[in-house]
């Protein structure tokens, strides 16, 4: 036996018009198959129907908030590490290019070598005369300059250190806030 | 949808996190609904729906907000659902210990006898529904519990609505014999079948 159109009718929920309905009863009154699957089709709808919704359990937001913030440390997390890539790439490309370039000049050596000697002998001779100059100076100054004016400036020096350290802390918290919250 | 729903999404657009999460307070049941149905386990479903908010936050750019946000978040939802049956072969099955697993409306406190109908209702809806392919499953859940339309369907499984009909067609077929197999059918279910046979289709 043919059951189309009656299968899609019954499967689809075709909208019948009057001469379909009439036809599709008077195939049913025939057919026990479709009459079956009629009857199934309708159970199932009415199990779907009651069947209860299905709930989340609670704290279900604020579960999805932790889950982004982990989200956005690791996507930040990743930026940072893509950065120090690129930057260490860059040194290496760098220190690559300049000892090709060392190389190439090697002909200079010798030159560059008796030059680097001569500057660094002269930078420990002006080190050796600012050192003779300046220790007994030192030597008389913290004499003459009151304990209490040295405190002082201990004291402040260490207070401006703190102060920066505290400032830096706490931008570097409300940055963080700002981006996971 | 609502006006502040529309509000909602605009303010996440420009980046606003506190407005998504209205969102999420807002649809968090039906996306868990769809999850639900679609991978059979509630830890399964929870996280198949934070991924899937997730993913809705990062796009929500593309997001038109003269749309319906339900329609665009559930097919983000079923979607995920289905990449995840078909990565993982996640089968209704899996999780024996924790098959059907039922969360009680908070608002509703089932008696006991009750709490084992709708216990037995949802494993005859997860037999039903396990018995499909992925995107069939996805097709009839949106159809039945969340009204999409066949073309919206289309849209969200990215398929031709003939195709839609088609498959909806054979889910329902597969499903129907599926039921006629096993007499699963409670006394509460139970319809006469006199009265099917002088109904028509659409009723
Ligand atoms: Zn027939």
């Amino acid at each position: 036996m043919n059951h189309q159109p009656y299968e899609t009718w019954i499967l689809l929920e075709t909208k019948l018009d009057a001469e379909q309905e009439r036809e599709y009863y008077q195939h049913l009154r025939t057919c026990s198959q479709c009459r079956r699957l009629a009857q199934a089709q309708r159970e199932i709808e009415h199990l779907f129907a009651t069947s209860p919704a299905p709930y989340p359990q609670p704290g279900f937001t604020s579960r999805w908030k932790e889950r982004l913030a982990k989200v956005e440390e690791g996507r930040k997390n990743f930026a940072t590490w893509i950065m120090l890539s690129v930057l260490t790439l860059a040194f290496l490309f760098t220190l690559v290019g300049l000892s090709l370039q060392i190389i190439s000049r090697a002909e200079y050596f010798p030159q560059l070598i008796a030059v680097a000697i001569s500057q660094a002998a002269r930078w420990f001779n002006l080190l050796t005369s600012l050192e003779n100059f300046f220790s007994p100076v030192l030597r008389v100054g913290i004499k003459l300059i009151p304990q209490s004016w040295i405190l002082a400036f201990i004291f402040s020096l260490s207070g401006i250190v703190t102060t920066w350290v505290i400032t830096l802390s706490k931008n570097s918290i409300s940055f963080n806030k700002e981006v996971t919250g | 949808m609502h006006k502040d729903e529309k509000q909602w999404a605009r303010q996440a657009q420009e980046g606003n996190a506190d407005a998504f999460s209205n969102l999420v307070v807002a649809y968090q049941k039906q996306v868990f609904s769809v999850c639900y149905r679609m991978l059979g386990t509630p830890t399964a479903a929870e996280d198949a729906a934070q991924e899937a908010f997730i993913r809705a936050y990062k796009a929500i750019d593309s997001y038109d907000v003269e749309r319906s946000f339900a329609t665009w978040v559930l097919s983000i939802a079923s979607n995920y659902c289905i990449d995840q049956i078909r990565k993982r072969k996640v089968t209704l099955l899996s999780m024996d210990n924790e098959k059907y697993g039922w969360l009680a409306p908070p608002a509703q406190d089932p008696t006991p006898e009750r709490s084992l109908v709708e216990k037995e209702k949802q494993a005859q809806v997860h037999a039903l529904l396990e018995t499909l392919s992925e995107t069939d499953r996805a097709a009839i859940v949106l159809q039945y519990w969340h009204d999409f339309s066949y073309q919206e369907i289309a849209e969200a499984l990215s398929l031709t609505v003939s195709a839609v009909k088609s498959r909806l067609f054979r889910a329902r077929k597969t499903m129907a014999e599926e039921w006629q197999k096993e007499p699963l059918v409670p006394q509460v279910t139970h319809i006469p079948s006199e009265r099917i046979a002088h109904e028509s289709p659409t009723l």
